[in-house]
């Protein structure tokens, strides 16, 4: 896992990484330092990351606009921040954690387990989806969302209306942050449960998720049990 | 002759002389009782300026009288042929001479009218008196009968006894029948004291008793309503300023109320001497009109410093100085006219009166424009003075006219009225500097329980515990220090710039230990005693961390005094390092709030701030102006 952590106060950057290397330990593959939104934007072009950890107040700076644009990356984004007033926020923008200041090794531990799925997910749910859209990050609604597409290290989103838009994260990025309502359905499709009309069971062990609209999406054979018991 | 008329006035049981002493106790309780009700009609507002209308005596003109001088008894009998008298005009006898008499005839007709009676009573009630003012002490004899002995007439001033200006005389009813009559006055005018004149009037009618003594009565309810009033004005603001708020011109506008009460009490000293007292003398007019004009001079000269001190009005020796012109100009313009007749002495009243009212017009529509509070009315209240006071030509004894109460009743109001906004803007302003006060405390309270400060530094603690427990104690106690330091100060308005340079000093280690760089703060040229605001130069080194970027591992803020040549007194503070390239707030945010209020706070309306980049660094400028 490679980790990015940006934050302006040395001290706390040190616990930090010390930290993460005592709970990741080998699983932890490079750690990268930010102080600044500047320098954050020059480390995300140069490197590619699996986590950032992201404090709100850089020198004063609003750590939301960056946070805005760090949740529409293909990474997962958790905050370190002593302003616990904007976690609420933060995660409806799509974060995966909020850890406030000072944290103990074992809220951060937690909150690590989130990202590599080893926790359940957090009790805040996002509402919008951050996507980078012609260079520029735009907000969807996730009520908008009626099921996600896996397409390799991105994500198609299908939207009410018909539309189509493509996210940075990967499905199972996708799957940590977005509300219980969607269910993995397939290994290539999230699917909001809400939006479901019928199940279908096709001759040779084959499902079917039907949705409103007449989408049908397949179900894998180890999920449709699952599924059915939730559909009812 | 002299023992004889003596005899016949002493034998009287109904004469004159009843009605001037006040030897009688029942006539003096009368009197005071009247005087009583005058009192309590005073605070009977709505008829304040609607004081009773008098019977006015009109100047009548005299005829020629044959003057004598010399003096012999005969000359008072109806018989003596004074045609060879020198005929001399009664307003025009000579003053300071010796003894003299005069004489003149009064014809009644058969259908009983009289010349010389006043108009309405030679039209109605009977005549039974002779009445009337002069300036010299006097026998009178009506037909050869002494019927009054005003004073002591005399030969010299030492024998001379001086006599009522006011005098009345019954007439008996035997010598009041149809035909001619002769009056005769024995006169003498030692105490005639108007300077530079020698001449003195003798204005007298003849009249209905009852009447006269009326109207005597009437006369002194006017100048007794003002006095109550007056009193009642001066008393009232004299209770304000000892009791409720020491304003200056509360004081002023009691002393202004005071004097307006002896202006009252002098104009009207005439006819309240006569019904109280022992009637005025004729030597005493000369001091008494002089101390009305003294009176009505300081009347004036309060009623512009109220107005100049009530409105905070510039130029305060110029407005006084133009007054004293003014003043000084009616003194010699009526000077001559004021020393030469007794009914001319109260015009230096009305124009002493007029030139303190528009100059304090002036004043007050300086003030109005000023958009001082209050000013508009009480600049209107002295116009309208200024175009209706006047001489009241239907008082006996030249009083001013009522609108002359009113103004005063006004400008009392209109003074009040504005220490009254005054009052309620002051309060007004010290709820607003109590709330600002309190709102101070609580900023300064949340810096010092600012939760994003204390956490990071937590945060940063729990690791330096971790890594070295001694640092971690010496963070600890920098932070405490700090924290003391900005809990003892909470309350203050102002604090010595020592304390708050400790408090910098126990941030900056603090943020030397978080940011693991070396902060200093050096101080250069700085009066350690002077009071600053709390927290002030905390909260700019606080704006340097946010917005100044530092790439050395140790850098120091610089805090330094200067005077200016106004003695103005500067701050001169410089953050290190440079701007981000990304600014990092928007300029104006909370911490230069809580500057530029704590700096409105304790030193209002005379301070700067302003700030810009300098060369490896930021720079912020504080000045403190002088009080004017």
């Amino acid at each position: 896992m490679r980790i990015l952590i940006v934050e302006d106060e040395p001290l706390i950057a040190q616990r930090l990484e010390r930290m993460c290397r005592e709970i990741l330990g080998a699983a932890l593959e490079q750690v990268l330092h930010a102080t600044l939104p500047d320098e954050t934007a020059a480390c995300l072009g140069e490197s590619t990351i699996d986590l950032m950890l992201l404090d709100l107040n850089l020198r004063g700076a609003d750590g939301m606009q960056l946070l805005k644009r760090s949740v529409a990356g293909s990474f997962h984004t958790i905050i370190v921040s002593a302003n616990t007033d904007r976690a609420l926020e933060a995660f409806e923008y799509g974060v995966l954690d909020f850890v406030p200041k000072p944290f103990s090794r074992e809220r951060l531990g937690q909150a690590l387990a989130r990202c590599t799925g080893a926790a359940a997910r957090a009790d805040y749910s996002a509402k919008y989806l951050a996507i980078r859209k012609h260079g520029r990050i735009e907000l969807v609604k996730i009520d908008d969302v009626l099921y996600a597409k896996g397409a390799g290290a991105y994500s198609e989103l299908m939207l009410n209306g018909g539309k189509t838009e493509l996210h940075d994260k990967s499905l199972e990025k996708l799957e940590a942050v977005l509300p219980p309502v969607f269910e993995r359905v397939h290994k290539s499709f999230l699917v909001r449960m809400s939006a479901v009309k019928a199940l279908h069971a096709e001759e040779g062990s084959h499902y079917e998720v039907e949705l409103r609209d007449g989408t049908r999406l397949p179900i894998g054979r180890t999920r449709y049990k699952e599924i059915r018991d939730k559909f009812r | 002759m002299h023992n004889a008329a003596n005899e016949l006035l002493v034998a009287r049981t109904n004469g004159s002389e009843y009605a001037w002493t006040t030897a009688n106790p029942r006539r003096r309780l009368d009197c005071v009782m009247r005087i009583l009700a005058y009192c309590l009609l005073a605070f009977a507002g709505p008829l304040l300026t609607a004081a009773p209308t008098t019977t006015a005596a009109p100047d009548v003109p005299v005829p020629d009288l044959r003057i004598m001088r010399g003096d012999d008894s005969r000359w008072a009998s109806p018989g003596w042929d004074d045609r060879n008298w020198p005929i001399v005009n009664s307003r025009q006898l000579p003053g300071r001479t010796g003894i003299y008499w005069v004489r003149r005839r009064v014809v009644r007709s058969e259908q009983g009218t009289w010349q010389d009676a006043l108009p309405n009573e030679s039209s109605g009630a009977a005549i039974d008196a002779i009445v009337g003012s002069s300036g010299c002490s006097f026998d009178f004899y009506w037909d050869g009968r002494l019927l009054l002995r005003n004073g002591v007439v005399g030969w010299n001033r030492e024998s001379e006894v001086a006599g009522t200006v006011d005098f009345i005389a019954q007439i008996p009813g035997e010598l009041l029948g149809s035909g001619v009559h002769v009056e005769a006055f024995r006169i003498s005018s030692f105490h005639y004291n108007f300077p530079g004149q020698t001449n003195f009037r003798i204005n007298h009618w003849l009249a209905n008793y009852d009447n006269v003594i009326t109207r005597a009565d009437r006369d002194a309810i006017f100048p007794m309503i003002g006095m109550g009033c007056a009193l009642v004005s001066a008393v009232i603001c004299g209770v304000l300023f000892w009791l409720v708020d020491r304003r200056k011109p509360l004081l002023l506008c009691s002393l202004f109320s005071t004097a307006v009460a002896a202006y009252y009490l002098l104009a009207s000293w005439r006819s309240l001497s006569w019904l109280l007292f022992k009637p005025e003398t004729y030597d005493q007019v000369y001091p008494i009109s002089l101390g009305v004009d003294v009176v009505m001079a300081l009347v004036g000269c309060l009623l512009l410093v109220i107005f100049l001190e009530q409105f905070a009005i510039a130029g305060k020796r110029g407005w006084l100085a133009a007054q004293g012109v003014l003043v000084a100009a009616v003194w010699c313009s009526t000077w001559d006219r004021y020393i030469g007749t007794i009914s001319g002495r109260y015009m230096n009243v009305v124009w002493d009166c007029q030139a303190a009212l528009a100059v304090s017009a002036g004043a007050a529509s300086w003030a109005a424009w000023r958009r001082r509070p209050g000013a508009r009315f009480a600049a209107a209240v002295a116009l309208f003075g200024l175009a209706t006071v006047r001489l009241d030509p239907g008082e006996a004894h030249n009083l001013l006219s009522h609108s002359f109460l009113a103004t005063f009743a006004l400008l009392v109001l209109a003074v009040l009225s504005a220490i009254g906004l005054q009052v309620q803007a002051a309060r007004r302003a010290a709820r607003a500097a109590e709330l600002t006060a309190a709102r101070m405390e609580i900023e300064l309270l949340k810096k010092n329980l600012q939760p994003h400060f204390l956490l990071n530094t937590l945060t940063a603690l729990t690791e330096v515990v971790e890594q070295s427990p001694r640092e971690a104690v010496r963070l600890i106690e920098d932070l405490a220090e700090e924290l003391r330091s900005l809990s003892r100060m909470s309350a203050e308005k102002l604090i010595p710039l020592s304390q708050e340079l400790d408090l910098c000093r126990a941030h900056l280690r603090v943020m030397s230990l978080r940011t693991s760089k070396t902060w200093r703060l050096e101080a250069e040229n700085l009066d350690l005693a002077a009071l600053v605001p709390p927290a002030l130069f905390l909260t700019l080194i606080e704006n340097g961390f946010t917005h100044q970027r530092v790439a050395t591992p140790s850098a120091a803020f610089v805090l330094r005094q200067e005077r200016a040549p106004n003695g103005a007194k500067s701050y001169i503070f410089e953050s290190p390092g440079s701007p981000p390239d990304v600014p990092a707030r928007a300029p104006g945010g909370t911490g230069l709030r809580y500057v530029k209020a704590r700096l409105e706070e304790s030193f209002p309306g005379r301070w700067s701030f302003r700030q810009g980049p300098i060369a490896g660094g930021w720079q912020s400028i504080i000045e403190i102006f002088q009080i004017a």
